[in-house]
Parts: structure tokens; sequence; C-alpha cells
């Protein structure tokens, strides 16, 4: 298969996908469709790497969730820099007012809870790999996805349960 | 499926992708670009190569070699490193042209001690002078800016001239010097570049050979400064403090002199490159014994046009706050005052500007005004004779 046809069938494959995830994590359709694109065109840019590696989907999201994170970081010290409101709300007219909630409750944690937690129960990594793709202790990613599944356990059943553990602590 | 993923899975659902052609042609774009700037860099590369083959140039202190071209000259590590340090601070500049300087860079070490270093810039053509621990002081010589790491005291056994270096950057590259002791003198030769360091000092560029120069009369020595005529102009004070114009046009042999004010210390000298336009302000009168200074002494800021037969009284201020004098070969001048109202004087030019509010003092190059900031390390500079200020950190 030729690189750029290699491209393009991940592209069909997996863009709506990774936008998915993205948009867990910033909360913005814009910037998480930016992001992903950005991470394709990275691909096109360079194809003999891209088809080298072992899971271009993984690669793919690493790369957006680079791009993320660096816009994250901007616009936390432009908006600090204007205000102490934070980053503008966004939110997409399409989803109930649960996932609304849900996006809200999100985006109240701190970037790297929300990174752990997307990438743990949307993604469905390990926390072996999370930590590698973080270039953070595996540790410090459970230590993460507690504290930001309690914060989130009211609206998600499934996090119930961490509450009760960390009172517990 | 749990709420998370249900809520991705729902953003999925209203996505639409753009066409993959779009993102096609954004990433094939890049390539070519990536692929072009590559070509040019290993070009670049190559032709870098070949000069330094071509024109070698080696880094060996106390012995001279020529660049030839400015993309062969050696980077020092050290050097850069502790010039871009944020913690760096300047400790000077000194422009031979507007665009041919000198600057002195420290930076603090444990233990109350800094390190030291320069970068000289000529036409574009950028070096550095290497890390040391006795400050550099830079000064230009004719129309090149030059640093200078001088020996802790002129005594030949100091053991710190095995560390003193010079650095100068001509058209024919980049040279490094170490300084050589040489007994003290009462004359100097037309090569010889004189400096103030307290005592009076000459330099030869040629040999790197660095004399005390001792003028009957005179202790200290300040900004000593030569002419279009060949005339040196200092400012020479004894150790009880009364400070004179000297002057000599054989190199030493013999001087004259005329006093800045009767009475007073030190005092601050500027001279045009013709030698007939000179801005004096006068020092503080002595202190008398067991009483305060004299700040708040009214200092007369002086000018001559005809180097130095007549003067005329064209502002007072009060003392310390008048400082800098500058002279410009029409007749005007510049000087700072930094008092309750910051003032740029214009002797001969009519009335004062207002300067830029972190100029901390002036220097002159024929009209090329520039000065440093009190509170920073950038360089302020003026082509308009102080109308209007350009800044640049030389780094």
């Amino acid at each position: 298969m030729a690189d750029g046809d290699m491209v393009r069938e991940l592209y069909e494959g997996c863009y709506r996908r990774l936008v998915g995830q993205l948009f867990a994590i910033c909360g913005n359709l814009g910037e998480a469709e930016d992001a992903v694109q950005e991470a394709f065109v990275q691909a096109v840019e360079k194809p003999r790497r891209f088809a080298q590696l072992d899971n271009p989907e993984a690669w793919l999201r690493t790369v957006a969730l680079n791009a993320v994170r660096r816009r994250y970081r901007r616009a936390n010290r432009f908006h600090g820099l204007l205000s102490r409101a934070g980053v503008p709300e966004t939110t997409l007219s399409a989803l109930s007012a649960d996932r609304v909630a849900l996006v809200e409750a999100l985006r109240q944690l701190p970037y790297e809870q929300r990174e752990a937690i997307v990438l743990h129960h949307i993604v469905d990594l390990p926390v072996s790999a999370i930590a590698i793709q973080l270039r953070v202790p595996e540790g410090t990613v459970k230590a993460r996805l507690s504290r930001g599944r309690s914060r989130l356990a009211p609206l998600v059943h499934e996090f119930a349960d961490d509450v009760e553990e960390v009172n517990h602590v | 499926m749990s709420e998370l993923k249900e809520l991705s899975w729902d953003v999925q659902e209203t996505v639409q992708p753009l066409p993959f052609e779009a993102l096609e042609r954004r990433g094939i774009r890049r390539r070519r670009r990536r692929h072009a700037l590559t070509g040019l860099g290993v070009v670049a590369a190559v032709t870098l190569a070949v000069l330094a083959a071509v024109l070698p140039l080696g880094n060996v202190t106390g012995t001279e070699k020529t660049a030839g071209t400015p993309a062969s000259i050696p980077v020092d590590q050290a050097a850069e490193k502790l010039i871009h340090n944020k913690k760096s601070g300047a400790s000077g500049i000194a422009f031979a042209t507007p665009t041919r300087w000198a600057a002195g860079w420290l930076l603090p070490q444990p233990g109350y001690t800094w390190n030291y270093a320069a970068v000289l810039s000529r036409d574009g053509v950028r070096t550095t002078a290497p890390v040391r621990k006795n400050q550099y002081v830079v000064l230009r010589a004719g129309d090149e800016a030059l640093a200078l790491s001088m020996p802790t005291s002129m005594k030949g056994t100091d053991p710190t001239w095995a560390q003193s270096v010079m650095v100068r950057l001509t058209d024919q590259g980049r040279i490094e010097k170490k300084l050589r002791w040489a007994p003290p003198t009462s004359e100097f030769d037309d090569g010889e570049v004189l400096l103030a360091y307290g005592t009076l000092r000459a330099l030869n560029l040629e040999t790197g050979v660095l004399r005390e120069v001792k003028i009957p009369g005179v202790d200290n020595a300040y900004e000593p400064f030569r002419d279009n005529t060949g005339r040196w102009w200092m400012v020479g004070a004894k150790n009880s403090g009364v400070g004179n114009i000297y002057w000599t046009d054989d190199r030493g042999k013999t001087w004259d002199h005329s006093i800045i004010g009767a009475g007073r210390t030190g005092g601050q000298l500027a001279v045009s490159p013709d030698g007939k336009t000179l801005v004096v302000i006068p020092g503080m009168k002595p202190r008398a014994p067991g009483k305060p200074g004299a700040p708040g002494d009214l200092l007369p800021l002086r000018l001559s046009t005809d180097g130095g037969r007549q003067w005329t009284t064209v502002a007072g201020r009060n003392a310390p706050y008048l400082s800098s004098p500058v002279a410009f070969g029409n007749g005007t001048g510049l000087a700072l005052y930094q008092g309750k109202k910051r003032e740029l004087l214009r002797p001969g030019a009519g009335a004062p500007y207002t300067p830029p509010p972190d100029l901390g003092q002036l220097s002159a190059v024929g009209d090329f005004v520039y000065g440093m900031q009190y509170n920073g390390n950038q360089t302020i500079t003026s082509t308009d004779h102080g109308k209007t200020w350009k800044y640049f950190e030389p780094r």
C-alpha cells in the first residue's frame, strides 16, 4: 500500500474517533479538529516515518494531544494576563444537558487529570501505557486518575465507588 | 458504556471531516518547504566548511591570526553561556562607529565574585572575549572597539597578568592577545592607545604591551580622548582631588593644562572629534574635614568652541546629578541632569530635551550618542543629538 493511501485509510477510519477523544480533553470541537488535522498533516508531511510506525493511531493521538497541550498553555497564559476568568466556554449545541454538564465538569479538572481520565476511560489505555505516553511515573498517573474520578463521580456513575475509597483514606 | 465514552461517541457523530485532499495538500506543501530549507542549510554548511578550510582560523591566546571572513570565527561556548545568562548584567559599552562596538558582561558567582566576558561587533560580524575573573574594559581605538581584561595591578610580578587578554575585531578578523607588562613610561608611541583605569595606561594594539604612563603632577587620570589632530586630552587629578584638563601633542613629552574649576575635584570632559568643542562639568568642591560633602552644590556646565581658550557657562545644576558631557563638531553638546526634573541639557543648542527615563549616562562617537540603561542591560542610542532614541541589547 502506498504511504498516501495508508494515511487516507487511517483518516477515514480514525479521524472521528480521535476528534471525539480530543474533544473530551479540550472541550472545544474546533480545537479538537484542528489538533487532529495537524496530526494528519504531519503524517502526510513525513510519509516514510509514518509508514514505519507500529501503532499509527497512537502516534496521531500523541501528536494531536501535544497540539492541544500547547494551545492550552498558550491560552492559559493569554487569559491569565487578560483576566482571571480562565479559558472561555465552548459547548456543542448537539449535546444533551447531561453531556454539557459532563464537559463542564471535565473542564474544571486540572489539564493533567483530564488527560489521564480520557486516555484511560475513553481511549482504554492501561496505566503503564499512559505513563509512557505522558512521560510520568505510573504512580502519578494513578493519582491523577483517582483525583479526577472523585471529582467527576457525581456525573459518572462508574466513578461513584472511587469517592468512597477516597473518603476512607 | 460509561458516560465518558458516550460523550466521545456523541461528538464523533457530529463531526464532518474535511476532504482528505485538503490536508494532503497542506502536508505536501510543508514537505516541499522543509526540503527546500534543508537544501539551503546543506549549501550554507558546505560553504562554511569550504571557507573554514580555505581560510583557517586558530584560537591560540597570544598569537595573532586573521579570520578573513566572519563565518570562520569560532564560537566560545563558555563566553556565550555567560553573555546569554539571564542573571548576567551589562557592565559597559564602547562604540567606535555606530556599527562597531564592544560590550562587557558580568555574571555573579558564589562568594561575591563575578565572571566576566565581552561581546564585540563590527559591521554585523560578532565575536566574544573569553571568560575571565577580572573585569573587561571596553574602549575605542580609532575606528575599532576592543575589550581588555587587565591584571589586578600594574606590578610586573602580579600573577593575574597570565589571565589578562585583549580581544580585537578588525577587518582582518578576530585577534586575541595576552597582555604583556612593560615598565612605566612618561612618553608613549603613536600606535599606542591611552586608557584610564585609575592610573593612565598605554596599550600597544599590535604587541599587547600594556604600560603605565606617568605624568608629573598627576596621580589619577580620567577619560583620555584623542581628537582628529592627534592631540590627547584627559582630566588629570592629584590625590588631593583638584582636577585639570591636560593635553599633549607630542605623545607625552610635554603636557599643557588648564583649570576646570578652581579648587574643585576631578571633573568630566568631552571633546569633539575636531578638538574645538569642549564641554566640561567641574567636580564638586572638596569636603571640609568633619563636614558633610557638597551635594546640592551648583555645578556650572561650561562650553568652549575654540579648543578651551574661552569658556562660557551655559547652565548650572546641582551636584551630583549633572553628568555625562558630550561634545559635537558643530559647537554644541549634551549633558545629562538626573535631579528632580530629568533633563538632557544641550549647551550651545537651545532648550533641554527630556531624556529617556532609564538613560543612565552618555557618551558619543562623532554625532552618534549612546548610553546604558541604569536599571537594565539595554544600550540606548541616538543619531540626532538626543532628540530620538533607540534601544538594543548588546549581547
